[in-house]
């Protein structure tokens, strides 16, 4: 098991490194570069040089990538925080200390401090979506699942699969058509402050459901898949023959089982939430991640659409790591050689 | 499983038409062809079906924007014809799609076929690059993509190619591994036919089944991705019509005038569900 972790681990940070250097390369190739973004679309050829040639980024790509990594783990100070430009950029935790993710040119702000609300209101909203997925998906997975080939069954295959088949801005445009063009029962949009006529969790409720039809649909779909194959197992069929009631088996035998894979799938869940909560901000006008992300991706802002990325990846990587350590704890007989 | 049996049924060719063989037996792949269909003739028929040019603009609609005898799906802001604009957005989308969901398929295929036939250090440094494109989240991969270069069909084919090209590899690699052991594979090498024809033509061909409900399932989610990224503004640019950024110029509008987004919203889903069906149908099939 330790064996198995410590080599996962190296794993890991082989592909952290090399998917940051990946998308290192992919954001810097973008044609509005740092200096001719700061100094605007008039700027003469010869000072924008200058100013690449100051802040290091006439350099070859690896000496960059590495500059940037230097900067990020504190090792180098942050060349745009030097009052000597004159680009009033300054960080009060100073220009070089651990997690520096260097300045949002959109914001003109430290990196960092742009993103904190952001990210809070994003986890919120995403813990809130996983607290409906989970049970919602088990039940209807587990119902479809132990009554295998039934009209139950095919009902309810087939509705997850038609809604996890909506896009997600369809969905919310559908939503936003009934309950709040016609009933008039929610907000159509969650800035999150509360208003005389919206709480904040009514803003919430629109925004969770377009998360969760996407999402539950589709873990449904696989627990059931995995429910089905485990009532064909000899065991279920010697409960059978044992006298033990439908009921009886299911709880006690078939979840305990074919629950295995829908957990991995449901931690790797997480990780779509991050790309799905992009569409599901933009929206619903909800300040979160990903809100942010699109806006800084069309704005050009590089530092700020990296830093997102790197911590989307990042989630990505302790998803999955954690994904296979459950699967290894909840299943012993699979051992990966 | 396919056992023994099962699968000879699918070497001898079956007794009934060729319109037989191909026509799907479960329903709900019959329901998404049919969906499919209704959509690839109104992008065909756009022209001649389409009431109006899909950006001009009637100023007299701007006094009422509901749906009117004129404008059977009313219109949007500036007085644009909203069927119009969904027929010539389903040409968009059905050029778009197809295009990218074939371009990811020979690429996926290939790296599938190429990994797995070969094995050992191909397939290792194949895994690990697909590895890599798969550890970002796909829409955070497609924003990041197009806005460094730039929002254009072919760009837009690109970024769906490079996003799903590795997982259709995973997919092609463990059928393949799985066929490169039988024996007409060991008798094409023997007679010494080319890797080139082993491949494509021994194993490929053999991998077909599961490959085709993949591909459906694909063409499904390239129509939400070309949607979404148009929705997000990342799409073709304006003012030629396509479904995604149709929702996303009215969508503010929806308290006032939901239907300006419904519809192509609706149209957007119906395309989708099409696929999936489609894909789920045939899976069942097999």
């Amino acid at each position: 098991m330790l064996a198995f972790a410590l080599r996962r681990v190296s794993q890991l940070l082989v592909t952290a490194i090399v998917s940051s250097f990946l998308l290192f390369v992919v954001t810097e190739f973008s044609p509005g570069t740092v200096s001719r973004q700061i100094l605007g679309p008039y700027a003469l050829p010869n000072q924008v040089a200058l100013l690449d040639q100051k802040l290091g980024l006439s350099q070859s790509l690896p000496q960059r990538y590495l500059n940037w990594v230097s900067i990020l783990v504190g090792l180098k100070s942050n060349p745009l925080g030097d009052p000597a430009l004159g680009l009033n950029l300054s960080d009060p935790r100073g220009d070089r200390y651990f997690g520096n993710f260097g300045y949002s040119l959109m914001f003109r702000q430290p990196v960092r401090d742009v993103l904190a609300g952001p990210l809070a209101n994003s986890a919120l909203l995403g813990a809130v979506a996983m607290a409906f997925i989970v049970p919602l998906s088990l039940l209807i997975g587990i119902m479809a699942g132990a009554n295998a080939g039934t009209r139950l069954d095919r009902l309810l295959s087939l509705g997850s699969l038609i809604v996890t088949s909506i896009p997600e801005y369809a969905a919310g445009v559908i939503l936003l058509t009934v309950f709040v063009s016609y009933l008039n029962w929610l907000p159509g949009t969650s800035p999150l402050l509360a208003s005389e006529q919206w709480s904040i969790a009514s803003q919430l409720v629109l925004p969770v459901t377009v998360l969760t039809l996407a999402s539950a649909g589709y873990v449904a779909r696989i627990v059931r898949a995995s429910m089905a194959d485990t009532m064909t197992k000899p065991y279920v069929r010697t409960a059978l023959l044992k006298g033990l009631t439908k009921s009886q088996i299911v709880t006690r035998h078939v979840i305990r089982n074919g629950m295995i894979p829908p957990m991995t799938v449901l931690l790797l869940q997480l990780n779509w939430l991050v790309g799905g909560v992009v569409v599901c901000e933009s929206i619903f006008a909800y300040p979160g991640v990903g809100r942010l992300l699109l806006q800084a991706g069309l704005f050009g802002d590089l530092a700020l659409v990296q830093t997102i990325t790197l911590i989307s990846l990042a989630m990505a990587a302790i998803t999955q790591l954690l994904a296979d350590m459950s699967y290894m704890a909840l299943n012993p007989r699979v051992r990966l050689t | 499983m396919t056992t023994g049996p099962d699968r000879q049924k699918s070497i001898v060719p079956s007794s009934g038409s060729t319109w037989r063989r191909f026509w799907p037996k479960a329903l709900s792949a019959r329901f998404g062809i049919c969906l499919i269909l209704f959509w690839i003739v109104m992008a065909v028929l756009a022209p001649w079906l389409s009431p109006y040019e899909p950006n001009a603009q009637d100023m007299a609609a701007l006094s009422d924007f509901g749906p009117t005898a004129a404008h059977w799906l009313g219109t949007d802001l500036l007085g644009r014809d909203i069927l119009s604009r969904i027929l010539w957005g389903a040409r968009t989308t059905l050029v778009v799609v197809p295009i990218a969901t074939i371009s990811a398929f020979a690429t996926g295929t290939t790296i599938g076929l190429v990994s797995g036939y070969f094995g050992g250090f191909v397939d290792r440094i194949i895994s690990g690059i697909s590895d890599i494109i798969l550890s970002f989240p796909t829409l955070i991969l497609y924003i990041v993509l197009i806005a460094s270069i730039g929002p254009s069909m072919f760009n837009i084919v690109l970024a769906i190619t490079l996003a799903s090209a590795p997982s259709i590899g995973r997919v092609t690699r463990g059928l393949t591994l799985d066929l490169r052991s039988r024996g007409y594979v060991a008798a094409a090498e023997m007679r010494g036919e080319s890797v080139f024809f082993t491949l494509f033509l021994e194993i490929l061909p053999n991998a077909r089944g599961p490959l085709l409900a993949d591909l459906c399932m694909r063409a499904g989610l390239a129509v939400v991705t070309v949607g979404t990224l148009g929705f997000l503004g990342l799409g073709l640019p304006p003012p030629d019509p396509d479904w995604g950024s149709m929702v996303a110029e009215n969508v503010t509008m929806i308290p006032v005038y939901p239907y300006m987004a419904l519809f192509p919203g609706l149209a957007m889903c119906s395309l989708v569900i099409g696929f999936s069906m489609l894909a789920d149908g045939l899976e069942e099939d097999q």
